[in-house]
């Protein structure tokens, strides 16, 4: 009875691990998604408003959800208490502030770029460059389904059958 | 935020800093003054002054060195980091910014097919402190009308006496039927100095029956609230080229009244320029109401159609 329990325990361990595995793409696919919607929104808010970033932000951070609408909240805040730095060091810290509690991966370095872009010249090179970012972050996002659909399968798999293996091993 | 947090937010740290240690009385300032490279100095009472490290009025040469670096920090809290939101003001080499505050900006223009696209760098600029002085046209509104009409009316002086002040308390006081009838007054505040809106919310007092067109070039503006407002009184600061002049006849000949501001030290001065020239012959102007620095105190004086003194008077700040 006890070596049932034990078998069982070791299978769903193993299994929870892989579908874990499976789900932080997930997540991280969503997370992407957010951010893409957040800048969409800021975009929009900048090409029919005209706003300056730091009330764009303020909008975007407030309409949208997630993690990444609650660090452009945060640097609109920073940027309207006008306490010294230029745009881009304060970009560059909150942005580390928000990777440490992000599940981001290499697309991070996207947002860095996008930070050095931000705020710089006239209107039409701002549009371009969001334009533009949008466009690479939606090719990171597909990338990243593709992998999910192939990676996660495989650590769905890989997690089962590894608990079976083990089990199998220690009987 | 009071008026001397408007300004001195918008200041690099490091100027912020000097301004918080010194003594200097905000309420008496006029002007702040970056130059790249050249001491930092404010003008009082029309009185030019450089600043030292410690804040204290002094010499040029121990004056604080406004850096590049300072001008640039102060640019992008005057933009909120955000160029592209002002390019046109920065075209037309100005800013301004909460509370009405005007921020003139020169440096490098970069020109494109003769009309200037931008500056980059900005290595100059000129904060001038807007400031409501309610009451200070009370002696004049009054004057405004002749037969129970309100007259056209032309405020003039050379920069910094006070057009901006004042039309922007005769806006009050019509809007508000201080002194004479209440009007129904439509003000297009192309710079934002009259009413300093906030996201479209006027943050001075311009009475209870004004509507603003905020940022709206003047000449489109005029014409938008003939046909949308239905204004009895038309305001606008600083009107001088032919499109504003087209615009304004136009509110004329529509049985509105125009109250606008324009530069100029003398009636003698103002027909020199080409329409206004014309319309000082022809006396379509009612009356023109001229401010005058006389050992750094300010008079109104105002004129009749004809040009004539109907009164002069000193400038009551406490009215």
């Amino acid at each position: 009875m006890l070596k049932t329990a034990g078998v069982v325990m070791i299978i769903a361990a193993c299994s929870g691990l892989g579908f874990r595995q499976a789900l932080l793409y997930n997540r991280r696919i969503k997370e992407c998604e957010q951010i893409s919607r957040a800048v969409q929104f800021l975009l929009g808010e900048i090409r029919f408003h005209h706003l300056p970033l730091e009330e764009a932000m303020g909008r975007a951070g407030m309409v949208e959800k997630g993690a990444f609408a609650a660090f452009l909240k945060r640097l609109a805040g920073r940027l309207s208490g006008r306490d010294g730095g230029r745009f881009y060091e304060l970009w560059q810290e909150e942005l580390a502030g928000y990777l440490k509690e992000s599940l981001l991966g290499g697309e991070a370095e996207l947002l860095y770029y996008l930070g050095q872009q931000l705020g710089q010249f006239d209107l039409e090179a701002q549009l371009e460059n969001l334009s533009r970012f949008l466009e690479q972050w939606r090719m990171q996002t597909e990338e990243l389904k593709r992998q999910e659909e192939k990676k996660g399968r495989l650590y769905r798999y890989l997690g089962v059958f590894a608990g079976f293996f083990l089990a199998i091993l220690l009987m | 935020m009071s008026r001397e947090e408007e300004v001195t937010r918008i200041l690099a740290v490091g100027l912020r800093r000097i301004l918080e240690k010194s003594a200097i009385d905000f309420a008496g300032m006029e002007e702040i003054r970056l130059r790249v490279d050249q001491p930092f100095m404010v003008v009082c009472g029309g009185k030019k002054n450089f600043v030292s490290d410690t804040g204290e009025f002094c010499p040029g040469e121990e004056a604080h060195r406004v850096t590049l670096s300072e001008i640039g920090e102060t640019v992008d809290y005057i933009s909120s980091y955000s160029r592209y939101a002002f390019e046109e003001k920065i075209r037309q080499g100005f800013l301004t910014i909460q509370g009405g505050h005007r921020v003139g900006l020169c440096g490098r223009t970069v020109a494109e097919d003769g009309r200037v696209r931008t500056i980059s760098p900005i290595t100059f600029l000129n904060i001038r402190i807007a400031r409501q002085i309610p009451g200070c046209g009370r002696r004049v509104a009054p004057l405004l009308w002749e037969r129970g009409q309100l007259c056209d009316t032309l405020i003039l002086s050379p920069p910094g006496l006070g057009k901006t002040t004042l039309l922007r308390d005769i806006i009050r006081l019509l809007s508000d039927g201080t002194g004479g009838q209440a009007c129904m007054v439509g003000v297009v505040d192309e710079r934002s100095e009259l009413a300093a809106c906030c996201q479209g919310i006027p943050q001075n007092d311009l009475g209870s029956r004004t509507d603003v067109l905020d940022g709206c070039p003047k000449a489109e503006g005029m014409m938008m609230l003939v046909r949308t407002m239905a204004p009895q009184v038309i305001a606008v600061d600083e009107v001088g080229s032919e499109e504003d002049c087209r615009a304004m006849e136009y509110v004329m000949n529509c049985g509105c009244r125009i109250i606008a501001t324009a530069h100029a030290s003398s009636l003698e001065e103002l027909g020199l320029r080409p329409v206004f020239g014309r319309w000082l012959s022809e006396r379509r102007f009612g009356r023109y109401v001229l401010i005058e620095r006389e050992r750094e105190e300010i008079f109104y004086r105002v004129c009749g159609k004809d040009g004539l003194t109907l009164w002069r008077g000193r400038r009551n700040e406490k009215c």
